[in-house]
């Protein structure tokens, strides 16, 4: 380990340096320049890592203000927040400073955490804060369009934050990569960058973990990066599930698991064979996690998330189903088989998935008919008729990605 | 692609189906009169066709611009419908001349919850002024009571063999092919009544050989060849699930059979093994249940995974396990 | 599909609603020029489906190449399928600008002196 963070080392300390959200940029800095007493406070809202707190900062820097910063989680009821900026203390000199001006600027962050039941007169404050401090007020916050905001998003200036796109991303990366004398592949990075959805302190911080102390960082060593979840906690976290020994004890290790549906059914359904050796038990569990899995399915069509809990009992049935001894191996197959499949494939899938819905919209079928009753036999077309090929992939406006995909040859 | 090349363009074009398109043609006299349709039949029937075919009759020369596509499956939910529709009313009511009203076809609708149909319903409600409705479904019975009283109910029937291949027939003496008798019954084995699925296998076939017959036939179906599904079958049967699973999982990827084509050839080759009556029943009530799943669902693999598992309670030779 | 540049794009004539619509959504008209722009892209989904009515198309936005200032559409991206924000007409990096040996240089120079509003 080094001395120290590389999400601290390499913050940027100017303008300059700050990657991405280009136009949240300017609008801030042109925000803070015609700043004067009276106007709106500024809020600042997106994903986490995308540089909001950093721009804060830097600007404050250098526009010669001194910024105070709190935190919504140091500020939690109206009280405190009063006591720590309300006019109630005259000698208290955070008092002075906002109500008398004195070139400084306050930073609050991750405000739409300052509403949970401990919480409630926090807005309100805020508000008579922006309305009576004599200095510039900037907010920050994941996600401002909680209703409970509404209020705070009228009485500010907001400015919209994305996810910092990969080239730029890798950009950043390969910089550090450079400063530390580390020679990055760039397909290395990429995997990096697609695991941080455009998060930089978390692509800096995973950078760190795998690159740290090494001259080159190549795919392979990439490749262990799994998504979201680390192996050691997955494999704890189906250890609980499937050694539940009833229903009660498989749904709480559910609801605990930190991995997303789709993937624990995934991989529940890959791991079921491994635990149940019975073929009658088997066909029972598959039976509850495939009564699930349509859950799943509507949840999906319909956006009901209610239906959810369903589809977590189903599954939780699933493997309560019995309670069997011995298990074929004591380790568990994650990611499950399919993800891996996927992932190889995801861009195919993609690739298929616009190309279902283009010959459907034209032919006027569905993408899943396209899919069943189109698909197989243009396959067919393209690989064995070059000019009728050409002209159905005009007719249809097919890109040349897709017409590759139909033309492939089956590996035998 | 020949579907669409063979389309009929009007109801006189459209060979089956004669009562329906007498009633239709009645409607049709009298535009303003025209209620909301309700289109119900298995797939590849026509249902799409007509429906086209009277708007195209309706709706004159722009008919495009007045008419909106939908389909249940691929819109994300109900919202978007409404959106959609709400949308596409104002704009084309905007300059409607001596045009009665738009139509919106909606396709899958039985594919639908029952809340989604519901909010449906309201939708076709408000919209019912400036816009006509034909909703397409395979099931009627799916179709809620509500929608469908204020629907005129058309059933299309399976097509009977010699209709498909009579299309067939036409199509290919216009596309100078050869369509051999037993290259026409591989066809239509294949696809059931499907007459959609049966032009693009025809049309798949044409590229093989100028002259269709059961070989080349296979060649084209022969994807899903049934030695694979048989085999994995056996090693279900047997008990051997892991092994049987994986081959399922070549299936999918390595090969890329859809699911769909997976299932019905495991229902042929499951028909073709020597189980006792009973059991025949009940395979086939399980297949059909995991059919129905597997479109409801989210994961076919899981689905398919989930149809295998249930078979290794049958012996392969007959006979529930204990 | 059609491609709309966010800065400046023309609509063919608009019912009082769809104007309304739009301009709630975040668009505004410059009366002089003739064009529509983007000012505020927090509801680019609605703005993208109500255009996509408008001109009975797919719609793409284009993206600005930060580096060279053309402009480019998601599908000939290698990342589109990473990328989180797909289609919403930000500064990116073109697929020429990317591939250039030099790039990440090139790219905090031009970082250094892009001029801030």
């Amino acid at each position: 380990m080094s001395d120290r963070m590389w999400t601290e080392k390499y913050r940027p300390d100017t303008l300059s340096l700050i990657v991405g959200n280009e136009e949240a940029k300017s609008t801030f800095i042109a925000w803070l320049k015609r700043w004067k007493i009276g106007d709106k406070a500024a809020l600042l809202y997106g994903p986490p890592g995308t540089g909001k707190t950093t721009l804060a900062q830097v600007a404050s820097k250098e526009f010669g203000y001194r910024l105070i910063e709190m935190n919504a989680s140091d500020v939690r009821t109206k009280e405190a927040i009063m006591r720590v900026a309300g006019p109630t203390a005259i000698e208290d000199s955070l008092f002075k400073t906002l109500y008398k001006g004195t070139g400084s600027m306050l930073f609050i962050d991750e405000v739409d955490g300052i509403f949970g039941r401990e919480d409630r007169g926090g807005v309100g404050a805020v508000l008579k804060i922006i309305a009576e401090a004599k200095i510039p007020i900037v907010l920050a916050a994941n996600d401002p369009w909680n209703p409970r905001l509404r209020y705070l998003r009228q009485a500010c200036e907001t400015i919209r934050f994305y996810e910092i796109r990969p080239p730029m991303l890798i950009a950043l990366l390969k910089r550090i990569c450079r400063s530390e004398g580390i020679d990055a592949d760039k397909e290395a990075l990429q995997i990096i960058v697609e695991n941080s959805r455009g998060d930089i302190r978390s692509a800096t911080n995973d950078l760190q973990s795998l690159a740290e102390g090494r001259k080159t960082l190549k795919v392979s060593d990439v490749e262990r990066l799994s998504p979201r979840d680390r192996q050691a906690d997955v494999q704890e976290t189906l250890r609980k599930i499937f050694l539940a020994e009833n229903f009660k004890q498989a749904r709480r290790a559910l609801d605990e698991s930190d991995i997303d549906y789709e993937m624990l059914l995934q991989t529940l359904h890959d791991n079921l064979p491994f635990k149940y050796v019975d073929p009658s038990t088997l066909a029972s569990a598959y039976n509850k996690l495939s009564q699930a899995d349509v859950f799943l399915g509507r949840i999906t069509r319909t956006q009901s998330w209610s239906l959810l809990s369903y589809a977590l009992e189903l599954m939780a049935a699933g493997i309560a189903s019995a309670n069997e001894g011995g298990y074929r191996s004591a380790q568990y197959r994650f990611p499950p088989y399919k993800i891996m499949l996927l992932a190889r494939t995801k861009a195919e899938r993609e690739l298929k998935k616009n190309l279902c819905l283009r010959v459907g919209s034209k032919c006027h079928v569905s993408s899943r008919v396209a899919n069943n009753d189109f698909l197989p036999f243009m396959k067919v077309i393209f690989r064995n008729d070059a000019s009728l090929a050409s002209s159905i992939a005009s007719w249809l406006q097919l890109e040349g990605e897709m017409v590759k995909y139909l033309k492939q040859v089956e590996a035998s | 692609m020949w579907v669409e090349k063979y389309r009929p363009k009007t109801l006189d074009e459209v060979t089956n189906h004669k009562d329906t398109i007498q009633s239709l043609n009645a409607f049709l006299a009298t535009p303003k009169a025209m209620p909301h349709l309700l289109f119900a039949g298995p797939a590849g029937t026509g249902k799409t066709s007509v429906a086209l075919c009277i708007a195209q009759q309706l709706l004159e020369k722009h008919w495009r611009d007045y008419t909106l596509e939908l389909n249940a499956s691929d819109e994300r939910g109900i919202n978007m419908i409404r959106e959609r529709v709400k949308a596409f009313s104002r704009h084309a009511i905007g300059t409607l001349g001596n045009i009665p009203f738009n139509l919106i076809i909606l396709d899958e609708c039985d594919q639908m919850t029952a809340d989604a149909q519901t909010a449906l319903r309201r939708i076709m409600e408000t919209n019912s002024r400036v816009s006509r409705f034909i909703l397409i479904c395979n099931f009627s019975s799916k179709i809620i009571a509500p929608i469908q009283s204020r629907c005129v109910i058309f059933r299309f029937a399976g097509l009977k063999k010699e209709d498909i291949v009579g299309c067939l027939q036409r199509i290919s003496k216009k596309e100078a092919l050869t369509l051999k008798d037993d290259g026409a019954s591989a066809i239509v084995e294949y696809c059931g009544g499907d007459l959609r699925r049966a032009i693009n296998v025809l049309q798949a076939a044409s590229t093989l050989s100028k002259t269709v017959d059961e070989k080349v036939v296979l060649q084209v179906v022969g994807q899903a060849s049934p030695k694979e599904v048989g085999e994995m079958l056996k090693k279900a049967f047997a008990g051997n699930y892991l092994e049987a699973r994986d081959m399922l999982y070549d299936l999918m990827t390595r090969r890329g059979l859809s699911a769909t084509d997976i299932i019905r050839q495991i229902h042929r080759e499951v028909l073709k093994l020597d189980f006792p009556e009973k059991d025949r029943a009940e395979l086939s009530n399980i297949i059909g249940e995991y059919d129905f799943r597997l479109v409801e669902g989210a994961n076919e693999d899981v689905q398919l995974s989930a149809l295998l598992a249930q078979f290794a309670k049958f012996n392969a030779d007959g006979g529930k396990k204990a | 599909m059609k491609v709309v540049t966010k800065d400046s794009f023309r609509l063919p004539y608009l019912g009082r609603e769809k104007y309304i619509e739009l301009v709630r959504s975040g668009v505004t008209y410059d009366k002089k020029t003739g064009t529509f722009s983007i000012k505020d892209a927090d509801n680019i989904d609605r703005i993208k489906l109500i255009l996509s009515e408008i001109l009975n198309d797919d719609i793409a936005f284009a993206q600005k190449c930060f580096m060279c200032q053309t402009r480019f559409t998601c599908t000939v991206c290698e990342f589109s399928n990473i990328c989180g924000t797909r289609d919403i007409p930000l500064y990116c990096i073109c697929k020429p600008c990317y591939n250039k040996p030099d790039f990440v240089e090139r790219y905090f120079t031009r970082l250094k002196s892009s001029r801030l509003r």
